[in-house]
């Protein structure tokens, strides 16, 4: 039944030779994927951080069962990726990490991803450790804080990866940031 | 009880050169900013370093590590201060080898107490481990002991930090929670002050000075919220002269399950 945390075990340990990998690249200092942490997929497939290297990519940290501001953070997310110009679209992609781990399977997000008809092309939902959660969010510099009832307060921010995974700029994840961040994604 | 503390004495010799752990019973502990109904947050028992993690062994750390010497370590996990007080990768000539290490980042304290077995302290478990006075699981109780940390708090620290376990351990056993440097927690970045997303007027309180007090538990401990404003300031990368760390484990791991 936890496959795919079996799956983040035996990808971790094989992660350290893929860390090592990454990390040899001409991997910049200030790139988040340093960080060279392991994750499942919406499709349970395993991945390491600095495999989104190559894009510039868009990342929020979000819950698939949050009832607030995740809704809009996605929606915003959405707009932005309508937006932006064919040209544009591929080199651009968009990424949905899960606070609640735990909770949020793979199959949980893969039914969320259908559920708001995020293009698999373009959508990546991960799902990982705490620990690395954590880490992630630390590199982000986002606050978040669990209450016992798996809520999560979190920051309501997009931030924007470079093709090498330096952050370009952090957004408020409102509707009406849309078109200004489709233009901060193609004037960078 | 011999097995256990047979387990307990290998698991220390194994982190030789570590901090030894005392357990700290848990506890419940009101976070700051909630009111008096507010829920209380129960802690776990867990273990805590008894004292902070010296230079002397950030560097067996770092020699064990060589991608957290300070020319190595990626931008993304230290500031350029990283370990600013040492002369070079591997040596620190003109400071005290049992001081506690400082200019050390999240990231870096995050990955010494990993290497150890071990975890940073969460807030709570610090907060009540830090709530105890030489005498009492509670300290607040006693009269003189929050001013005693206060007047800690308005003294700048010396360029070069005493050694640790210079002041009397506390009722755990613990030294230096207070009077040495700051230290960081594992989620310091749970302090939410401004730009999160989901509504709480508790949180909203907190953006206005007194109406934070005015909703606070114990108005009069302004340690705690000095330490409350501290750490919302931090970034994981941050490496700052008076900021260090100490580990702590679950009950589980401390006992080899």
């Amino acid at each position: 039944m936890k496959q795919w945390l079996t799956n983040i075990l035996i990808s971790s340990v094989l992660g350290l030779a893929a860390h090592s990998v990454v990390i040899a690249g001409d991997m910049p200092g200030d790139s988040i994927y340093q960080l060279g942490s392991q994750w499942t997929t919406q499709d349970e497939e395993s991945l390491n951080i600095g495999q989104l290297k190559g894009k510039k990519q868009v990342v929020s940290l979000i819950y698939t069962h949050c009832m607030h501001t995740c809704p809009t953070i996605v929606a915003t997310m959405q707009e932005v990726q309508k937006s932006l110009p064919k040209n544009e679209q591929e080199r651009v992609g968009f990424v949905l990490i899960s606070l609640t781990p735990d909770s949020d399977t793979p199959e949980v997000l893969k039914s969320f991803a259908k559920r708001r008809k995020l293009d698999p092309k373009s959508w990546t939902l991960l799902t990982g450790s705490e620990q690395d959660v954590r880490s992630l969010a630390m590199a982000l510099n986002i606050k978040y804080k669990k209450s016992d009832d798996n809520e999560v307060a979190h920051s309501n921010l997009m931030t924007v990866l470079d093709e090498n995974g330096r952050v370009l700029f952090q957004e408020i994840g409102d509707i009406d940031k849309a078109q200004e961040t489709v233009q901060r994604i193609i004037s960078r | 009880m011999k097995i256990l503390s047979l387990i307990i004495a290998t698991v220390s010799l194994a982190l030789a050169g570590a901090s030894e752990q005392v357990l700290i019973e848990g506890g419940e502990y009101r976070p700051l900013y909630m009111s008096e109904d507010s829920p209380m947050q129960t802690v776990s028992s867990f273990y805590l370093d008894q004292y902070p993690v010296t230079n002397q062994q950030y560097l067996e750390f770092v020699e064990q590590n060589p991608q957290w010497r300070k020319t190595a370590a990626p931008s993304i996990f230290v500031e350029q201060d990283y370990l600013k007080h040492w002369d070079s990768d591997e040596s620190f000539e003109a400071i005290a080898a049992e001081s506690p290490v400082t200019y050390v980042s999240w990231f870096a304290a995050d990955a010494y107490c990993q290497s150890q077995g071990k975890r940073l302290p969460k807030v709570a478990e610090w907060e009540l481990a830090a709530l105890a006075s030489e005498t009492q699981a509670n300290g607040s109780l006693e009269s003189g002991y929050k001013q005693q940390i206060l007047t800690w708090y308005s003294k700048p620290s010396p360029k070069t930090l005493p050694s640790v376990g210079g002041s009397p351990a506390n009722y755990w056993g613990v030294h230096d929670l207070h009077g040495l440097v700051w230290e960081w927690t594992e989620d310091f970045n749970s302090t939410l002050v401004t730009g999160e997303s989901r509504e709480d007027s508790t949180i909203d309180t907190k953006l206005f000075c007194a109406g934070g007090a005015s909703g606070a538990v114990d108005p009069g401990d302004y340690a705690a919220f000095m330490r409350y404003g501290f750490r919302s300031s931090l970034e994981a990368k941050f490496t700052l002269s008076n900021l260090g760390f100490r580990c702590a484990s679950d009950m589980k791991s401390a006992n080899g399950d």
